[in-house]
Parts: structure tokens; C-alpha cells; sequence
């Protein structure tokens, strides 16, 4: 846990992050926080405490929709993309990549540091 | 299955949620079912029982401080989508009693049926009184006009919505997301605006509006703000519904229109002597509402009734008046800019039936018949110089009052004071005008 990415930088990915997980198919809650960590090789693990508020909050504006699915009695709430959180998506990676692309050029005239001992 | 620990928790934090027993159960359901499958995992990776439970509970983080998060979001979903309510049932009571008021001192041979379904009538002014009862009445009437039949007997909600969206409200949107616009109108107004799920997918934060008015009918501020972004607005069970305007035809309503005077005979004759009659009726009139349904708001009381005598002297013609009928139905599909299933095969219906007109189709398009209803009375009214003129009167302050910002296709016949005075009714347009100023 100590080679997680520094809050400030994660703020304001976070939404983009969960949104990606539902890119390709619905999840559930737990499959969303796994997906971020599997992604991220553990660097991205997002608090139950962070992540469902978020859900919630990225359903109030409708960028997901979530249903509920009875199996073998218990029922399990999934999320899913809207067509506008499918818009905002592709914006935000859009956007996104732009910004990689010109840190990455700023970066040029710094030089890299080996990666820290694990 | 699940432990105890978790169980506790989750009610605690159920305790903190300030919400509805249904939300507070969803909630505790989707964190329970995390909670179970991290403690799966986190045992099968080889962690004691207990510790698990305590880590998959830490990972939630403190109760309070969670429930705040749901709260806080789920209220503010309600309050985007539901607006403030502050319209209490007194008033739309009272409201429906003005209307009631209004409606009956004109409707000499209707009586307790159509008490029935609305309100006690508080007054029966004979119909010759027709002054005084305007009087006593009050200013509704001017505001209703022709049109009060129709909405008399629609949910004493509705109507009560339908005058606040009438009342003027002034504007200044810059760059304001749509939603916020909604909610500003929702708050001036005091009605209530709910978003179908469709339509507020539509509404996205992207969408913001520009709007600089002042003194214009909230009604046509939410026509222009909505319209843009192919959204429109349907009033029910008190409710301003937001839609898309495909969906619209899901709030299509039908009301029946008198237009006897205005389908003439072969002769080219009204069959009812072009007297003002028949707003349209509501979509629910039962029985009762059915026997008075003949007579509209123009007022005529008497000679309303007098004139379906007549219809019944002509010997109920129906034949002849198909004619006419027709050209009446082709006039408003052509007129109104709705789609309609014998012209666009998808859309509302309208047929005659007896010299009544069958509409079925969203409001919007019901308040354009009624405009267009109007206007072809006016100018029947204007060739005839009967005593109906007075009513005339009456619809035009009806634009007086709003400032004349009526948005849409009221024609210069209406728009403007009658120059020549009818009997009684010279100083009535001004008098009224001037007590409508001092409110």
C-alpha cells in the first residue's frame, strides 16, 4: 500500500478511472474496486468508503444507471454506462490523453529516476 | 451468512441515513453484499475470521460520516428532480373554488351533476345576472375565458397549475444549466417540476440556456427554454411533467370541443347563430359533466341554452354538417404545427362527432385549437355584432393582464382592444385593466 499513487494526483481521476471500468461490460461494486486494483497492479485501491458514494454521485448525474439482479437469493446491484456517460468517457479520456501527451513533453527536460526498490 | 459485526454496522449506518425506509434498504444491501465478498476474500487469502471483518468494516470508514455521503447525494437528486412543493392543498382548493365560481353562475340549466365531481359551488346567480356574477366571480373569469369549461373539469390540481404557469415571471439565464433553470421556475411559480428518466437523460450539466425576459408567462418560459433541446411539458396530477417531445404522445389527452356555431349547415348558416360557445371539455367528463357539456365558457348562459334549443329545431342535420365538419378538422390539422395519425400517420386524432370536435392529442396542441377556436369566433363575432361581444371583451383581457406578451399566434383581431364599444362593455376593459395594475 505504500507505493499508492499520492491523492492530489488521483483527485479528479478517480471519476474517469470507475468510468472506464464500465467501459466494456456492467459490474457491481466489488468487481469495479477489483478491476481498479488488477488494472493498476494494486497502485489504485479505492476505499469501499470512497467508491460507493462515488457510484452513487456518478448515477445521480447520470452517467451510469444501476439495476438490481436476484441470484441464488441474493440480490446484486450493477452499474452501467449511459449514452452520456459514455460521452463523457470518451471526452474525459480524450482529454486525458491530450494532457499525458504535453506532461509527457514538459517531462522531457527532467530526468527519469530509476523505479524505487519494490 | 453474514456476521454479526456487519449487521451491526449496517444498521448503525442505517440509523444515520436520513432518508426513505426503501432507500435506506438498498443501500445496506449493496454495502452488505461488498462486505461479504471482501471477507471472502480476504479469508481465503489466508486472514483470520475476525480480523477480516474488522478490515473489510474499516474500509468502510466511519458510519456517520458515510451515511452523510449518501444522504447528501440522494437528497440532491430529489431536489433536482423534484422542485419545491410549497402548493399546499388549501390553496388548490381554493383555486378550484374560484374556478368552480367562475364556472357555474353561467351554466343556468347544469346543476348538482356536475357539483358532483368538482366542488361545492358556492353561489347559482341566475344568468341575466351575468354582471354582477362576473363581478362576484372575480377577475378568474377574464383569465379563463372560453376556455374555463375545458379546465374546470380537469384535476382541481391541474387547473390550479396551469394558472401559476400563466402567471408572468421574469428571466435572466446566462449560461445557467438547464436544470437550474427548471428549478428556477419550479421556486417562482410554487409548482412542482419532475423529470421523466428519459427526458433527464437529456439533461445533462452540458446543456445550459440563455434567456433574458421579463414579465413573459412562466408557461412560455418553459416552452422556449425546453423546446431547444427537444423537450417539452405536460401538467398532471398536479405535476409539471418535463418529456421528451416524442414521448409526448404517451400524455395525449382527449377533450371535446362544441363547435356547433362554427359548423354551418348548408346554407352557410352557424347552426346555433354563431353565438360563442364551447371551450373544450376535460378528458374525464363523466355522465353528469356529459349533459352540461354542451355549453361553453362564453358565458351565454341563456342563450347558450337557447341555442342548443335551436340545434334541436334544426332537427339535428348531421348530415349536412359534414361538410363543414371537414373543412373545421382540415382548418386545425393545418393550422396546428402537431402531427396528426390521418395526416402523418403517427400523432393525435381528431373527428367529429355530432358537431363536436374529438381531439385527442398533448395540451400543447389542445391550447392551440382553443387559440385558433377563439380567433374564428372573434371574427365570426365581429361580422355579427351580436351581444355576445362582451365576452369578446373578456378574452382580450385575458391579454391585457399578461402584458400582451402572449408568445404565439394570437392575431392582431385579438391582440388589441375592440375599438367600438358594445353595450356595458366600453369602460369594463379599461376598469379591469386598471385594477389588474393595482395588484
Amino acid at each position: 500500500m505504500d507505493d499508492r499513487f499520492s491523492p492530489e494526483l488521483m483527485r479528479g481521476s478517480l471519476d474517469l478511472m470507475v468510468l472506464s471500468t464500465l467501459a466494456r461490460e456492467a459490474k457491481y461494486g466489488y468487481l469495479i474496486q477489483q478491476s481498479l486494483r488488477d488494472a493498476s497492479r494494486d497502485r489504485v485501491n479505492v476505499q469501499a468508503g470512497t467508491l460507493y458514494p462515488l457510484l452513487h454521485r456518478l448515477e445521480n448525474d447520470k452517467l451510469i444507471r444501476s439495476r438490481w439482479e436476484q441470484s441464488t437469493g441474493r440480490k446484486r446491484k450493477w452499474y452501467e454506462l449511459t449514452p452520456a456517460g459514455r460521452a463523457r468517457l470518451d471526452q474525459q479520456a480524450r482529454q486525458w490523453r491530450d494532457l499525458a501527451a504535453c506532461v509527457r513533453r514538459l517531462l522531457a527536460a527532467v530526468p527519469e529516476a530509476p523505479p524505487e526498490p519494490a | 451468512m453474514s456476521d454479526r459485526e456487519f449487521e451491526i454496522y449496517l444498521s448503525l449506518l442505517s440509523r444515520f441515513l436520513r432518508l426513505k425506509p426503501e432507500q435506506r434498504d438498498e443501500i445496506a444491501d449493496e454495502l452488505r453484499d461488498h462486505l461479504q465478498q471482501r471477507l471472502d476474500e480476504l479469508t481465503r487469502a489466508g486472514m483470520p475470521r475476525e480480523d477480516a471483518v474488522q478490515r473489510a468494516l474499516e474500509e468502510f470508514g466511519d458510519a456517520s460520516e458515510l451515511a452523510a455521503h449518501f444522504t447528501r447525494i440522494a437528497r440532491e437528486r430529489k431536489r433536482r428532480l423534484i422542485m419545491r412543493f410549497t402548493m399546499g392543498s388549501i390553496a388548490a382548493t381554493a383555486a378550484a373554488i374560484l374556478v368552480a365560481m367562475a364556472f357555474w353562475p353561467r351554466m343556468p340549466a347544469v346543476d348538482m351533476p356536475v357539483a358532483a365531481n368538482a366542488q361545492q359551488p358556492p353561489q347559482q346567480a341566475p344568468p341575466e345576472e351575468k354582471s354582477e356574477t362576473d363581478e362576484a366571480a372575480g377577475k378568474e373569469i377574464q383569465l379563463l375565458g372560453l376556455e374555463f369549461v375545458e379546465l374546470a373539469r380537469r384535476n382541481p390540481r391541474d387547473v390550479a397549475v396551469e394558472e401559476k404557469l400563466d402567471e408572468p415571471v421574469e428571466l435572466k439565464f446566462v449560461d445557467t444549466p438547464l436544470e437550474d433553470a427548471l428549478q428556477y421556475i419550479a421556486e417562482a411559480m410554487s409548482v412542482d417540476i419532475l423529470v421523466s428518466n428519459d427526458a433527464a437523460h437529456a439533461l445533462q450539466e452540458l446543456i445550459t440556456v440563455v434567456l433574458n425576459h421579463t414579465d413573459i408567462a412562466a408557461r412560455t418560459a418553459l416552452e422556449l427554454v425546453l423546446e431547444r433541446y427537444g423537450l417539452t411539458f405536460a401538467v398532471r396530477d398536479g405535476f409539471v411533467w418535463v418529456l421528451l417531445q416524442d414521448q409526448a404522445d404517451r400524455y395525449y389527452e382527449p377533450r371535446v370541443y362544441n363547435c356547433r356555431d362554427l359548423i354551418s349547415d348548408s346554407n352557410g348558416a352557424a347552426l346555433l347563430g354563431g353565438k360563442g360557445l364551447g371551450g373544450g371539455l376535460g378528458g374525464g367528463f363523466g355522465g353528469g359533466l356529459g349533459g352540461g357539456g354542451g355549453f361553453g365558457g362564453g358565458g351565454v348562459g341563456r342563450a347558450a341554452f337557447g341555442a342548443l334549443a335551436e340545434s334541436g329545431r334544426s332537427k339535428g342535420k348531421p348530415r349536412r354538417t359534414r361538410t363543414s365538419a371537414d373543412a373545421l378538422i382540415d382548418l386545425i390539422i393545418s393550422a396546428t404545427s402537431a402531427k396528426w395519425e390521418q395526416v402523418n400517420a403517427e400523432g393525435g386524432t381528431i373527428t367529429e362527432f355530432n358537431g363536436l370536435l374529438v381531439v385527442r392529442h398533448s395540451q400543447a396542441t389542445h391550447r392551440e385549437i382553443e387559440r385558433l377556436l377563439k380567433m374564428l369566433r372573434a371574427a365570426d363575432a365581429e361580422k355579427e355584432q351580436t351581444s355576445v361581444a362582451p365576452v369578446y371583451e373578456k378574452t382580450l383581457q385575458f391579454e391585457i393582464r399578461e402584458g400582451g406578451d402572449e408568445p404565439k399566434s394570437i392575431s392582431g383581431s385579438l391582440g388589441k382592444p375592440r375599438p367600438d364599444p358594445a353595450p356595458d362593455g366600453d369602460d369594463r376593459p379599461e376598469r379591469r385593466a386598471t385594477e389588474q395594475d393595482d395588484e
